[in-house]
């Protein structure tokens, strides 16, 4: 079981996304919609495994992920996006991430993922 | 007129389908059903003539309007009958074990994230295919006559690149039959920005 910080602009998204983490066993320690309450709830809460939109409102979720490499290099981070361009996958990978979902994703898709990110 | 090319044409057709088709795709896999475009036109010359399309129809819809960064012209709006939303929440509801009678605001949530989804694939075509980054801003919730709403985003997409410029708007017809529920999905976009991507494209198919 992994402590999960979910972070989407989208209330559908964390919603739909904390429903899956719960049934795979995880805990969702916190939720953020944008980038301040993000880096916030990630400091103060120190999960294990971050989701991350990358289209928030304020700075972007390369933003974010870049300001959480700077901090950590061992927290787990899986972008979760609908934006599926090669160029923003590539530069995602390059800031440090864990893995890349695209959106819209199955519960096997999320599942896959999340075990492989927990394992990396 | 814009002017192109019949290469520019034919490429910036061949574009649009595929982000049409990759769009179609995204939805079924979000809303677990199938959606079939029931038609595509491509009109380009000035915002009135757009607006006259929907001039006559004064029902109310919920829609979305989801623009890209500055230097991608870029505006799509989603737009759902009452009924359409209706059926589309209750779907995806459904699918995502989400009980939307205990979520407030619940038809501006799910509404934005289908044109999330909608725009995301659209746009993951267009720059792919032109080896470009574009991002989408956050969907923004609307609501009124389709009029209003084109009239809306028009506004905003003038602000961007001056009355001079020539837009071109697509508008594509979907419909789900195991929902009831059509969708009127538009691409506005600067003339001049289409025939500059269509420039840098190669399609894959």
């Amino acid at each position: 079981m992994a402590k999960v910080l979910v972070v989407d602009d989208s209330r559908f998204a964390r919603t739909m996304l904390r429903g899956m983490l719960y049934k795979f066993g995880h805990d969702v320690v916190g939720e953020a919609e944008n980038a301040v309450q993000a880096m916030e709830s990630y400091k103060s809460l120190r999960p294990e495994l971050i989701t991350l939109d990358l289209v928030l409102p304020g700075e972007s979720g390369l933003e974010i992920l870049k300001n959480i490499r700077q901090d950590d290099t061992q927290v787990k981070v899986v972008v979760v996006t609908a934006s599926g361009q090669d160029k923003v996958d590539a530069q995602v990978m390059e800031l440090g991430a864990t893995a890349i979902l695209h959106k819209p994703f199955t519960v096997e898709e999320f599942e896959k993922v999340l075990k492989g990110a927990l394992t990396h | 007129m814009l002017n192109l090319t019949d290469w520019e044409r034919k490429t910036l057709e061949q574009l649009l389908d595929s982000g049409i088709r990759k769009s179609i795709d995204s939805m079924a896999k979000l809303s677990h059903t199938e959606w079939e475009v029931v038609s595509v036109s491509l009109k380009d010359g000035a915002p009135e003539r757009f607006l006259k399309e929907f001039a006559n129809d004064a029902s109310h819809y919920r829609g979305v309007h989801v623009t890209t960064q500055k230097s991608c012209p870029l505006h799509f709006l989603v737009m759902f009958s009452a009924e359409s939303s209706k059926s589309l929440i209750k779907a995806l509801g459904e699918a995502y074990n989400i009980d939307m009678a205990k979520m407030a605001e619940a038809n501006r949530i799910m509404l934005e994230e289908a044109g999330n989804i909608l725009v995301g694939s659209f746009l993951n075509t267009l720059a792919d295919c032109s080896k470009t980054m574009i991002m989408a801003a956050a969907p923004q919730y609307r609501e009124g006559t389709k009029e209003k709403l084109l009239a809306g985003a028009l506004e905003d997409l003038n602000k961007q690149i001056g009355s001079s410029d020539h837009v071109l708007m697509v508008r594509i017809t979907m419909y789900a039959g195991s929902l009831l529920a059509d969708c009127d999905y538009l691409v506005i976009a600067s003339g001049q920005y289409l025939k500059e991507l269509v420039s840098t494209v190669s399609i894959n198919g």
